[in-house]
């Protein structure tokens, strides 16, 4: 690690580990963007730690007993799209990351996370990240359908 | 400063420009051009951080009735996509960097800006930004863009077709 630069595009690959894994299902791997005291908010929840957050995006261990419902979308992609970042110390930065998701029904939702993040051993990590959900298709397949958007400040 | 730090300080004045427009947080966005710098879009061309300021902000509709609330935007999001960035000396760069709209409609319009940067003590800054419009969605809520906006595609469309021809 030598200038800023290098420090800006690790935490972009953070910031796209995220998504990329989000994307494919593979929670442990998107969890591991986070420190492991990691946090993770939206407007209906609060996880704390890697465990929590992969639990609570895969909606908890499947009940066989309930009934089954069909899947809602057969894919999903976060494309990250405005970008600030800036650091705020040798081991800690700031970020506000604007994305834009497409599922079957095409522009799904758009948002915002607003993120703290630690450099923990050479690795940037996300500390704390807060979901805005900013808009919405009327037949969006995300789990805040029927949630009302949030603005970022 | 090296040529990664050079792109990531222009990368951060073109994200400091949108996140603080979008909350009409309008000196925040003047603050990413030079004291003298220039915006020009398809409405009007504006020279200065305080001219650019009263244009985006006072100038915006300014005592026109509001026909149809519901046809305001209740937020606006533009989102950066495709970004090509040219070192073009020690302290001056040029770019284009495509945005897609989104207000309460869903997507409401794209473009792109061709820009001109300059670096002043190390922090770099838009000397010249042209803004234009490729896209409006038939239901925009940038109403007033609209007259612009179908001006400048269809002598844009005269001028490709006439360049084939």
């Amino acid at each position: 690690m030598t200038g800023p630069a290098d420090d800006l595009e690790a935490i972009r690959l953070t910031l796209a580990t995220y998504n990329v894994f989000g994307d494919r299902g593979q929670l442990a791997k998107l969890a591991a963007a986070f420190a492991p005291d990691g946090v993770l908010e939206t407007s209906t929840s609060k996880m704390e730690g890697r465990d929590e957050i992969a639990a609570g995006l895969g909606g908890g261990p499947p009940d066989p007993s309930a009934a089954r419902e069909p899947p809602r979308r057969s894919f999903v992609r976060h494309n990250q799209t405005t970008q600030l970042l800036e650091l705020t110390g040798p081991d800690t930065a700031e970020g506000r990351t604007q994305f834009v998701v497409y599922t079957d029904v095409g522009q799904d939702h758009m948002g915002t996370y607003v993120d703290r993040f630690r450099k923990v051993d050479g690795q940037w990590l996300i500390q704390h990240r807060r979901v805005f959900i900013e808009w919405m298709h009327p037949e969006t397949t995300s789990g805040n359908r029927g949630h009302p958007t949030q603005l970022a400040p | 400063m090296s040529m990664a730090d050079d792109l990531e300080g222009i990368r951060h004045t073109l994200a400091t420009y949108n996140v603080n427009g979008d909350r009409l947080k309008l000196d925040g966005l003047a603050g990413a051009f030079l004291p003298d710098g220039v915006l020009e879009t398809p409405t009007g061309r504006l020279e200065g951080r305080a001219a650019i300021i009263e244009g985006l902000g006072g100038g915006r509709d300014k005592g026109k009735p509001v026909a149809d609330p519901a046809r305001r935007p209740s937020f606006v999001r533009h989102n950066l996509t495709t970004s090509h960035l040219e070192l073009t000396g020690p302290d001056t760069a040029n770019g284009r960097t495509y945005f897609i709209v989104y207000t309460d409609i869903g997507a409401d319009h794209m473009g792109y800006y061709v820009d001109r940067f300059r670096k002043v003590d190390g922090e770099w800054f838009i000397e010249h930004r042209r803004v234009m419009m490729d896209w409006m969605a038939d239901n925009t809520l940038f109403v007033s863009n609209w007259d612009s906006y179908v001006k400048s595609r269809d002598e844009l469309k005269a001028r490709r077709m006439a360049a084939k021809g």
